[in-house]
């Protein structure tokens, strides 16, 4: 009886965080309706002595790629080569998504300064080295 | 109510190969089934509904389609049935989604399924043609996927829906190959969806150009995205972490 209150109580607990996240995801804009850009898709990897920032950037020129950090903000913005069409769906009927922007909250030791970035086939990496990151050596 | 239910539009006769293409890394799966359905012009013939789908319907051409589809095609004196979805399935719909596929895949004579898919690589950006693995359930499927000059997979957790396929086929003792292409995680990936395709030819004779997909790619990546996020989410819950951890049994 116990197992099974659990179980259900586990059950609900799941649900609940699945409508959750879907209640999220469906208000959420996707585009915005003035600029025309969209986030694109990234992920943050953590290294240690540095974090890497990927993100894909279809459609984009090297050109048009302008990454820059404003205080702890990373800030990518990516105008597209040309809009990308989506007529048909009403979502989309009355705004071209023209473009890509992307703006992440960064951890406070990283060297601005030392940023890099390479931009290839249509993926970005902004690789960010952490301000005190020192090596020990291991006897 | 029954978990899941296969409506069948017309007599579906039988078949020799049933192909599976779920979204899940690199929406792999998706794009190659999608693409093959457009190029072979391949019809809908049943479609499969349940209550662990999500309240939508999809509209194509100014018609309502059902989001998971199985469509049948022909080739080399061969015919094929392909069931495609467009929605990531959640967790507790896929293991009672698995035994169906099995159970009616067999029912159609199908003497072997393939489930076309990507295999996460952090490396995926340098490599210019992926690499496609083959991970068989009976002797027979080993065999061929070495003749047919794919990497055998050997070792490493495969999880999600094809996971279950590939057990549920166990069970049954039936041929089945996942096909998986080594491809990006959570970008939408044609590069290696034309892996998987390119694939066909030897494993079964089915040749498709994939040009016209590699001519299209940045444009399918962009159309892809919001897919691709829903996507994520449900491998998240699948436990697809489980295939970056190396088996306890690899000593």
């Amino acid at each position: 009886m116990e197992e099974w209150f659990e179980e259900s109580f586990r059950e609900l607990r799941r649900e609940l965080r699945r409508l959750l996240r879907e209640v999220e995801q469906v208000f959420e804009p996707i585009v915005d309706a003035e600029s025309g850009e969209v986030e694109p898709l990234y992920e943050v990897v953590d290294v240690g002595d540095r974090i890497l920032v990927r993100v894909d950037l279809p459609k984009v020129s090297k050109e048009a790629v302008e990454v820059s950090i404003v205080g702890r903000r990373l800030v990518v913005r990516a105008a597209m080569r040309e809009p990308l069409r989506l007529c048909d769906v009403p979502y989309y009927a009355r705004c071209e998504v023209t473009g890509y922007k992307l703006e992440l909250e960064l951890p406070p030791d990283v060297d601005a300064e030392g940023a890099q970035a390479s931009f290839r086939s249509g993926y970005l990496e902004v690789t960010l080295p952490r301000r005190n990151s020192y090596r020990v050596r291991v006897e | 109510m029954k978990d899941w239910t296969v409506y069948e539009l017309r007599d579906v006769p039988r078949a020799d190969y049933l192909i599976v293409g779920m979204p899940d890394a690199g929406l792999v799966g998706l794009i190659a089934s999608t693409y093959l359905i457009k190029m072979l012009n391949a019809d809908m013939v049943a479609y499969l509904d349940s209550r662990h789908l999500p309240p939508v319907i999809l509209y194509h051409d100014a018609r309502p389609y059902p989001v998971m589809r199985v469509h049948r095609f022909s080739f080399e004196n061969k015919d094929a049935l392909l069931l495609v979805s467009e929605v990531a399935i959640e967790v507790r719909g896929m293991h009672s989604l698995a035994r169906l596929v099995v159970e009616w895949g067999l029912s159609k004579g199908v003497e072997r399924l393939l489930l076309l898919g990507g295999v996460p690589t952090p490396q995926r950006l340098k490599l210019e043609k992926p690499a496609v693995f083959g991970a068989g359930v009976t002797k027979d499927d080993a065999e061929l996927i070495e003749k047919s000059g794919f990497n055998l997979f050997k070792e490493g957790f495969v999880s999600g829906p094809y996971a279950l396929i590939l057990k549920e086929c166990y069970k049954w003792a039936a041929r089945c190959v996942a096909l998986l292409a080594e491809s990006f995680l959570n970008y939408p990936d044609p590069g290696a969806a034309a892996a998987v395709l390119t694939a066909l030819d030897p494993l079964l004779g089915l040749k498709v150009s994939v040009e016209p997909l590699l001519e299209q790619e940045e444009e399918i990546r962009a159309r892809l995205r919001e897919t691709m996020r829903r996507t994520m989410e449900a491998m998240r819950e699948a436990g697809k972490a489980y295939e970056f951890a190396v088996p306890a049994m690899y000593m």
